[in-house]
């Protein structure tokens, strides 16, 4: 009888006291959420998202789009010089001579492509590489885990079934000769 | 070999630049009858109104990819006999399974020189 009261007499005034310690330690858990997201606060701002929205992003598309603008450019106009070359008349040698060096000197001017399309290709690269770096630091800081796997858009869907993977990075594509080998072992 | 370049073929890209290049490698080769379509349905079109000894297709296209073409034109049984050669920058070896599966009757990766394409035209016409 007397052991029971004592017990009860402990647990009263022991429940006070733990009462107190869970709620110190849901204060603490809570500061360090409140500087978690001060934090994640900051490290947002510094993502610039508008910036990025609003000009680092169309710039890379319409960079993107004078890339492409550029090349296609460049290969019709060393196409047609050659077709010109092809189609020309050599029975007149002086005439065909004067031609042909008419039509290289243009080649070598379409050529002249690769150094803009070499400094648009930095500046998208650029690009990227910020908003990568920007992206890391906060998911570094969120963990990746708390981010749930996307399911595949159509368009995904639709690249991965017929395998459109597109121009390959020289480590993962095969040459040709390797292709007729595979073929080859199929027939 | 010598190549049958009265032959009709039909080149199917969706790059205007590409095409432009094959049909002037195929115009130095010796053929003459060139006909264009810029995706797959577009050339499964074509390829009903007229017959073909060739098709060189690119791959990946929209809407229809090269690939999708391949396997309408061996399931139809009155174009399934048309040799097929894909010529694109796809070149990883599950490409290249797939489409042989698909039926493809050779394969050039992209970029190709016109040495390589006259060896495959010869290799699937002869």
């Amino acid at each position: 009888m007397a052991a029971a009261s004592t017990s009860k007499k402990s647990q009263a005034s022991a429940g006070p006291a733990a009462a107190m310690s869970e709620a110190m330690q849901v204060v603490e858990e809570l500061r360090r959420f409140a500087e978690e997201i001060s934090g994640m606060r900051a490290e947002i701002a510094q993502l610039k998202a508008s910036e990025l929205a609003t000009e680092r992003l169309p710039a890379a598309g319409r960079q993107l789009g004078q890339i492409t603008e550029t090349t296609e450019a460049a290969a019709n106009a060393i196409m047609e010089a050659v077709e010109e070359m092809l189609q020309a008349d050599a029975a007149d040698s002086a005439a065909y001579k004067a031609l042909v060096s008419n039509k290289a000197m243009a080649i070598f001017e379409a050529c002249a492509f690769q150094d803009v399309t070499g400094q648009l290709i930095k500046r998208v690269s650029e690009t990227i590489f910020q908003i990568e770096s920007r992206i890391t630091r906060i998911a570094d800081r969120i963990e990746t885990t708390a981010f749930p796997e996307m399911p595949l858009t159509t368009r995904q869907q639709r690249e991965r079934e017929l395998l459109l993977n597109g121009p390959q990075a020289k480590a993962e594509a095969i040459a040709q000769d390797e292709i007729d080998a595979l073929l080859a072992d199929f027939n | 070999m010598a190549l049958d370049c009265t032959t009709p073929v039909l080149i199917v890209d969706d790059y205007k630049t590409m095409l432009r290049i094959i049909r002037n490698l195929l115009a130095q080769i010796g053929f003459a009858d060139i006909d264009e379509a810029s995706d797959g349905s577009e050339a499964l079109g074509k390829m009903r109104e007229k017959r073909y000894g060739l098709v060189i297709s690119d791959w990946n296209m929209e809407p229809m990819t090269g690939i999708e073409l391949l396997r309408e034109v061996r399931s139809d049984e009155n174009l399934n006999r048309t040799p097929f050669i894909m010529v694109t920058a796809e070149s990883k070896a599950e490409n290249v399974i797939m489409a042989k599966k698909a039926g493809v009757s050779n394969y050039i990766v992209k970029p190709f020189t016109a040495d390589t394409l006259k060896a495959k035209i010869e290799a699937v016409t002869g």
